[in-house]
This record gives structure tokens, sequence and C-alpha cells, in this order.
């Protein structure tokens, strides 16, 4: 029952947006891409607060540093293809330096530190000017980010791109899924309910958790390498710390720990005010922030889990509690 | 006969209070060792400090031919040498399989993990009922048991106990000290047992140390520590 769900909505994700791009719904289109991207980051920041419950505050410096390895290469010519890879390992290697002294830290620290850290990139985006063209972002002027290219097919319209991000989110999930039900999965979740327990029980809580920690980088550098390519412009303000924010919110409010969750979180944080604008009016925008705000205080307090609860975090906060 | 695990005048400090005075003690092949003393004398200190959990300013820790002192918790867990902690700890999100696989981390081999955990529910068949139940919804005794299995996993030469009867039943006490005699006659693993419960564990125990206030003041046979005066009004309640 649930596989056949599973193939419907499937489906669904895949001919809808033919048959709403063909009637003209342009908009609908993008709005359904860029919660895709979201999907991309929460799936990824998943695997750090979720799994791992390290509290991240500066996940967007990954998407950060993924778009514009991603610009600066292909400003060069340098084709999609090999621009991805290069994001990627330039994300999960920062990652990692940022990881090696902060992972040995306890919870609240670690959130301090990628707090900060997420900021720098940003600071650093906004005055290497030489590098990032500032505030006035890439490209500069007669400058012009690569298209991607598969063999023949060049990706230019909104509707490919979705095709595109949901290739990449399916293949996100899929990693993501089998992580968690892997080996190194349960040992996340040892550690993340008691690492005392869990050292002793043989795990290297360090490298264990570097791996969670690096993986996790790199899904959001790979969003920004996607994103960029996209869009075709970037600029150091789509990277603020309230981004970072957000998507840990969207984790919180869908559920910690589970994909589901996460997805439903962007649904529910990029996707329903994308869909209510043109409804409500640009008025409704300025209240956006507020219906937020109500959404995520209803869910503290009566769900803490999460909408969607994983089973595991659920018996966890009763045993804190 | 030759001294699997010795430790020689440990001291440990948390910040400058010290818990541990130079604490000396050794383990033999195939025995059972007791550590009793009262709240705050330093017995879960000692068990960390060995599990690698805590670090020691003076002394050393050998195993064997090894000096183990101040490896990470992790490396000494994969030389053998496990700790049941006090107050079970058994991973509450984690079903009764999974909590039992993760004891075996370290071995890759599926077909042996899977032949460690057959073993488990031999020796605690409540495990097998409850195979792919979540260890939070599990009862203290069972997660005692489950505790236990999950330490037995990682094949132990070394296996040593915090508190194990800590809030059980009368009933399930008894059939945790029952265990502990049996892992220890059966498989032949040396075990350090850290007990509130004095009676019982020197009961069990072929060997004591009593620990006050971060030193070891006596030692003996535990025949002879039960008839001791001092230790029967100080930790056996008797007059």
């Amino acid at each position: 029952m649930r596989w056949i769900i599973g193939i419907i909505i499937l489906l669904l994700l895949i001919v809808l947006p033919l048959a709403g791009y063909n009637c003209g719904n342009y908009y609908a289109i993008h709005v359904a891409g860029l919660v895709g991207i979201y999907c991309i980051l929460c799936v990824g920041l998943n695997i750090t607060i979720g799994y791992t419950g390290l509290l991240d505050l500066g996940f967007m410096a990954f998407c950060a540093i993924g778009a514009y390895t991603a610009a600066l290469l292909s400003i060069k010519g340098i084709p999609f293809w090999i621009t991805l890879p290069v994001s990627l390992f330039l994300g999960g290697f920062i990652r990692y330096l940022l990881g090696a002294p902060v992972l040995r830290l306890r919870g609240d620290y670690l959130a301090i530190v990628t707090l900060a850290f997420g900021e720098i990139v940003r600071l650093i985006a906004n005055n290497f000017d030489w590098l990032t063209n500032g505030p006035k972002g890439l490209p500069r002027v007669g400058e012009r980010i690569a298209e991607i290219q598969l063999f023949s097919l060049v990706f230019k319209n909104d509707l490919q791109f979705y095709y595109l991000i949901f290739f990449f989110l399916i293949g996100t999930i899929l990693i993501s899924y089998r992580l968690e039900h892997s080996r190194i999965g349960r040992a996340l979740v040892a550690i993340r309910e008691d690492e005392l327990a869990a050292g002793l029980s043989g795990i290297d809580v360090p490298q264990i958790k570097s791996i969670a920690f690096v993986l996790s980088g790199m899904f959001g550098a790979l969003a920004g390498a996607i994103y960029v390519h996209w869009i075709g412009f970037i600029s150091p303000e789509m990277f603020t710390f309230w981004e970072s924010v957000l998507l840990v919110s969207m984790i919180v409010i869908g559920g910690m720990g589970n994909i589901a969750g996460a997805i439903l979180g962007v649904f529910l944080l990029v996707g329903i005010p994308e869909i209510l604008r043109p409804v409500l009016g640009t008025k409704f925008v300025d209240y956006r922030m507020l219906i937020f705000g109500l959404i995520m205080i209803a869910v503290i307090i009566f769900r803490p889990e999460g909408i969607l609860k994983s089973k595991r975090r659920t018996l966890e906060l009763e045993e804190r509690f | 006969m030759e001294k699997l695990l010795q430790i020689e005048g440990i001291h440990v400090y948390y910040d400058k209070i010290a818990a541990l005075k130079g604490v000396s003690l050794y383990l033999q092949q195939g025995e059972i060792v007791a550590m009793i003393g009262a709240n705050g004398a330093g017995k879960t200190t000692l068990i960390n400090t060995i599990s690698g959990v805590l670090p020691l300013q003076k002394g050393f820790v050998r195993f064997k031919d090894e000096i183990i002192s101040n490896l990470p918790a992790w490396k000494i867990a994969r030389k053998s040498i496990v700790q049941i902690p006090e107050g079970r700890k058994v991973f509450p999100g984690l079903t009764v399989v999974e909590n039992m696989e993760l004891g075996a981390f370290p071995e890759d081999n599926k077909r042996k993990i899977r032949e460690g955990i057959e073993n488990m529910y031999h020796l605690f068949p409540v495990l097998k009922e409850r195979k792919k139940q979540l260890a939070g919804t599990l009862s203290g005794g069972e997660q005692q048991m489950l505790a236990i299995a999950r330490g037995l996993m990682a094949e132990p030469e070394i296996l040593m106990f915090d508190e194990p009867s800590m809030g059980l039943a009368p009933i399930l006490v008894e059939k945790v000290f029952q265990t502990i005699q049996e892992i220890n006659q059966r498989q032949g693993i040396t075990i350090l047992l850290v007990e509130q419960n004095a009676k019982k564990s020197l009961q069990i125990a072929g060997r004591a140390y009593v620990l006050e206030t971060g030193s070891i003041v006596m030692t003996d046979t535990a025949d002879k520590l039960l008839g001791n005066d001092m230790v029967k009004k100080a930790y056996l309640g008797e007059q």
C-alpha cells in the first residue's frame, strides 16, 4: 500500500509540472524548483541535526561555498559536470576543517561556532571584491554563468531545471535513507542518544560525527551549485543567518531525524507561502514571518518531536523529561 | 598467576578535587573482583578511568603487556575491556537487536554478529521476545539484561559492572548477580564488579577491595571480608 502511494506521488511529481508548464503556469514550476532546492538543503542538514543531534546554525555557508565555487569556475567556461564535483569536494573539505576542532565541543558551542562561520563566509563573499565581486554578486557585467549541458540537451527553462533538481533530490534522499539504515547510521543514533555509552561500545565518536558532518555539508554545496546554474546569479545576501535559521525551523517543524519530516517542513515554510502569495496578495508576505512564529510556537508546545515524528526521537524525549 | 589488568597508583582529579588518590589494584585471568565502598568513594571514577572516559594524572593502567592509560574510550573498548555503565544506558531509540549490534560495532563480519546475537538469546530469552522493540520501551530489568548483552557482544576479556543492581526489584537483583556469575564461570570472562550491594557482591566474588574517599583501605579474599568486623559494620549493616 505504501509502495503504491509512493509511486503515485512520484508519477504526479513527474507529470504534473509538465502539464502545468504547458498550461503556462510558469510561476508554479519555479516555486516547485525552489522547493526542490530547499529539500536538498534540508535533507542534507537533517543528517547533522536530526541523525547526529548537532545544532548547525550556519548551514547556508556551505550552500554559499558550493554556489560561489560553481559560479567562479563556470564563468571561466568550465562545464557543470566538472564544477559540480569540485563544489562538492570543496564544500566537504571546508566542512571537514571546520568540524575537526569543533565536533569535540558540546552541542551549544557547536551552534555558536557554526553561526559565526556562516557569518564569516557571508562577510568574505561581501568583501572580497576581487574574487566574488562583493555585494554586486556574480557574474560581473559581461560575464556569464555557463549553461548546464547534458549531451545535446541544454538546460534553460524552469521545467528542465525542475527535473534536474528532482533527479538530484531523489539521489539525496536515497543516500540519506541508506545512511540512516546503515551501520554508521545506527552509530549516529547511538552518539546522539548517549555519547558516553557510544564510546564505551567501541564507536570512534569524533570520526563518525565527522563523516556525517562532512556529508551533510556536501549536500549544502550541491544545492548551491545547482541553484547558481539555474538562477544564473548569486550575491552574498542570499546566504544570511536568517536563511540558516529558516532551514533549522523547517526541520524542527517537520520532524527531526525524519526525511519525510524535513520535506514537509520545506513545503510548509517555502511552498505554502509562495503558493499563497498570489492568492492573498503581496500584503500577506509582510505577515508571513508572524505566521511562521505562531506555527513554531504551536509545534513546540503541542508536538515537540515535529509534525512527522520519528519514533526514535520520541523515545529520547521521553527519556529526558 | 599473571595479572591481566594492573592499575598502579592512579590519581584522578575533577578540576582540583582529587577523586582517586593513588589507587592500585589488579585483576587476574578468570576471577570476579568486587569493589565496595560508599557513595562518593570513587568507584565509578575508577571504572571510568579504566574505560578511558576520564584522564588520569598519575600512575598507569596496564592491560597484558600494554600501558592503556589515557587511550580514548573507544580504543579501550576495542581492546576488549568493556564497561556496563551505571544506569544501564541502553540506546532508547534503537531496537533490542540494534543495541546488540552496536555492542559489536568494531566487528565487520555479519555472520559473526548474528551468531553473537543468537548466543545472547540463549542467555537472555526475554531479549528474543522483545527483539524488534525499541529499547526505551523495555522494563528496567530487561534493559539491564540488554546492557549486559550489548557488553558481551564485544567479546570482552574484562567486563566491568558499574552498579548493575541499581534501581532493580529484589528478584531481579538476584537474577543479575546469577547472570554475572554465569558469565564468569561459563565464558571465563574476568569481572570487576562495583556495587553498593556489598553482601551480594562479596558472595559471588573471589577477592574484593574496599574503597574509601579515593583510596583503597582494605583488600582480601571476599570470604574474609565478609567476616571482617569493620566491613560488617560499615557495609553489611550488621553489628
